[in-house]
């Protein structure tokens, strides 16, 4: 460990890494998730964060809305949102073929970013709040709060989605549709329910960590598009259709980055990630971790 | 409606611009097992297919009980008591034994009897309850075939299409395979069977239309056929 003045500011970086990369690792289940039922890499994903981020911006500046109280507004407003993009458009374009729904997605993503930046302005924003500053000691460690909570809401995301997907009779069509849809619609299982069922949770999950970006980083409209690229690292470091995998995978990304802009330095964060990136898809294309979980 | 189950009425379909099947017609009575026989690419799928609603007829009917299956979507069709095994299984590799025999109980008709159907599956397959908790891609051939039909038994189907299910099976588990299909059938299930392997198809078969290049060319009782001298020639590759 040369490169740390001790193992406490190690320990620091480490942990930093962790409870960021939890917001990569949420984004990344629902990437994963809606790269099953479609086939494609949602690359609107990272925009969708930054949607949510102004809805909790304008929430809080507006009417003063707790951040982690809009959660519970953004989440079933995301998965109508998802719900609809799958039926209003997905649905109509996914029949014929990958390409067109990818070309929907980037158009989907540059279409957000243009009217995000018409009506918000291109200004990066924050949200401040009376605890943003708040810290915890441990030590000589510090633990920022709200970045604290936002992790823990992204395990308790990651939990939830877990959970369904292991336990009811939907998550596991959602999860045998991801491997054979025809053979799923002839067990009496709707390829557009279950899609749609897909993309809303998918989007839901973008929804949660977009909350997680707002509170914790300051962002403006065409901030989602590294979000994107983020959560497709993640999902390639996870194994694709795990959701545990892809929250790993978040958090070993956010462990990467942090740990090599103190080493080397912050431009070198992404070149070091983009190369892992490449040696996980060249030397272990089922991911880091296997099929922990599906 | 009477004894007749499905019935195929002067079926054309294709694939985009390419005919598969011409103006095919057969039925199925109930509580009987039908076998369709034919080489490869005669279009003996493509016919399970369109029955299932996954491809649509360009002409002609499938009636159900009478009903007509047009416009059905493959999950209507399923609900209605039309289960389909298709070929190459189809398996979810990556889910458990259980929980791709819970996925075929999936529609809401069936879902309240899931633990019945779980038994019967059992009792029917007692090799697949000491695997419930592997993947199902860790299943040999064979077991892969029996969670494929079982799973298929979970909708609690009147008429059971299989297709294929000899494919790559070892001989001994080809022999249990043909038990099973028969035990169902005495069980109420009605069969449609598509096979390649004819000789033991024949053997179990109340009736049999042999499909080839996408017409039927012959039909008639399975045993008839055994001894039918043309059919012998085409198809047992027995001299005539
Ligand atoms: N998905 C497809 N696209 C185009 N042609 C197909 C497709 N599936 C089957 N066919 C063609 O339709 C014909 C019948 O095929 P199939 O029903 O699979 O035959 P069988 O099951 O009797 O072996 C064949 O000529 C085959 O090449
Ligand atoms: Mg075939």
């Amino acid at each position: 460990m040369s490169g740390f003045s001790s193992f406490g500011v190690f320990l620091q970086i480490l942990i930093n890494g962790i409870l960021f990369g939890g917001m990569y690792g949420v984004a990344a289940i629902g990437l994963s998730l809606i790269f099953g039922s479609l086939q494609i890499i949602f690359i609107a994903q990272g925009t969708m964060m930054i949607l949510a981020a102004y809805f909790t911006y304008w929430a809080f500046t507006l009417t003063s809305i707790d951040p982690f109280f809009c959660f519970l507004l953004i989440l079933p407003i995301f998965l109508g949102i998802g719900w609809a993009f799958y039926v209003g458009l997905f649905n109509k374009v996914a029949a014929a073929g990958k390409n067109p729904s990818l070309l929907l997605a980037f158009g989907l993503m540059i279409l957000l970013e243009n009217l995000m930046s018409v009506a918000f302005t291109p200004n990066t924003r924050a949200v401040t709040t009376s605890y943003t500053g708040l810290g915890l000691s441990v030590g000589d460690i510090q633990i920022s709060f709200t970045r604290l909570v936002v992790f823990l809401i992204s395990l308790a995301a990651t939990g939830m989605v877990f959970l369904f997907m292991k336990k009811t009779m939907w998550g596991k069509a959602v999860r045998g549709a991801s491997e054979d849809m025809r053979a799923a619609s002839l067990l009496g299982i709707s390829p557009r329910k279950v899609s749609s069922l897909t993309f809303a949770i998918g989007i839901a999950l973008a929804g949660v960590a977009g909350v997680a970006v707002a509170t914790t980083y300051p962002f403006d409209p065409y901030f989602g598009f590294v979000f994107s690229l983020k959560a497709l690292i993640a999902v390639a470091f996870g194994g694709i259709g795990s959701v545990v995998g892809a929250m790993l995978g978040g958090v070993l990304l956010g462990v990467i980055e942090s740990i090599s802009s103190y080493v080397i330095s912050g431009g070198w964060a992404d070149a070091i990630s983009y190369g892992a990136f490449l040696l996980v898809l060249m030397f272990r294309p089922q991911g880091m971790f296997g099929r922990i979980a599906h | 409606m009477g004894k007749r189950l499905l019935e195929v009425i002067g079926v054309d379909l294709f694939y985009g611009d390419a005919q598969a099947v011409w103006d095919v017609s057969f039925h199925v009575d109930k509580e009987l097992i039908v076998a369709l026989v034919g080489t490869n690419g005669a279009g003996k799928s493509t016919l399970l297919d369109a029955i299932s609603g996954i491809i649509r007829p360009e002409k002609g009917k499938i009636l159900f009980s009478g009903k007509s299956l047009a416009n059905m979507k493959p999950e209507e069709v399923v609900d209605l008591g039309i289960s389909h095994v298709p070929e190459g299984r189809r398996l979810f590799s990556r889910l458990t034994v259980l929980e791709n025999l819970e996925l075929g109980a999936f529609p809401s008709r069936t879902r309240p009897f899931l633990k019945e159907s779980l038994e019967r599956a059992f009792s029917l397959f007692p090799l697949l309850k000491n695997r419930i908790h592997q993947t199902a891609g860790s299943l040999s051939g064979g077991e892969q075939q029996m969670l494929a039909i079982a799973r298929a038994l979970m909708a609690r189907p009147t008429l059971l299409m299989l297709d294929e299910p000899s494919l790559g099976l070892a001989p001994v588990i080809l022999k249990l395979m043909f038990e099973i299909v028969q035990a169902l059938n005495r069980e109420g299930v009605t069969i449609l069977l598509v096979e390649q392997n004819v000789h033991q198809t024949l053997e179990i078969a109340d009736h049999v239309y042999v499909l080839k290049a996408g017409k039927i060319e012959l039909s008639g009782g399975g045993k008839d056929l055994l001894r039918n001298s043309d059919f012998q020639q085409a198809y047992l590759g027995m001299k005539g």
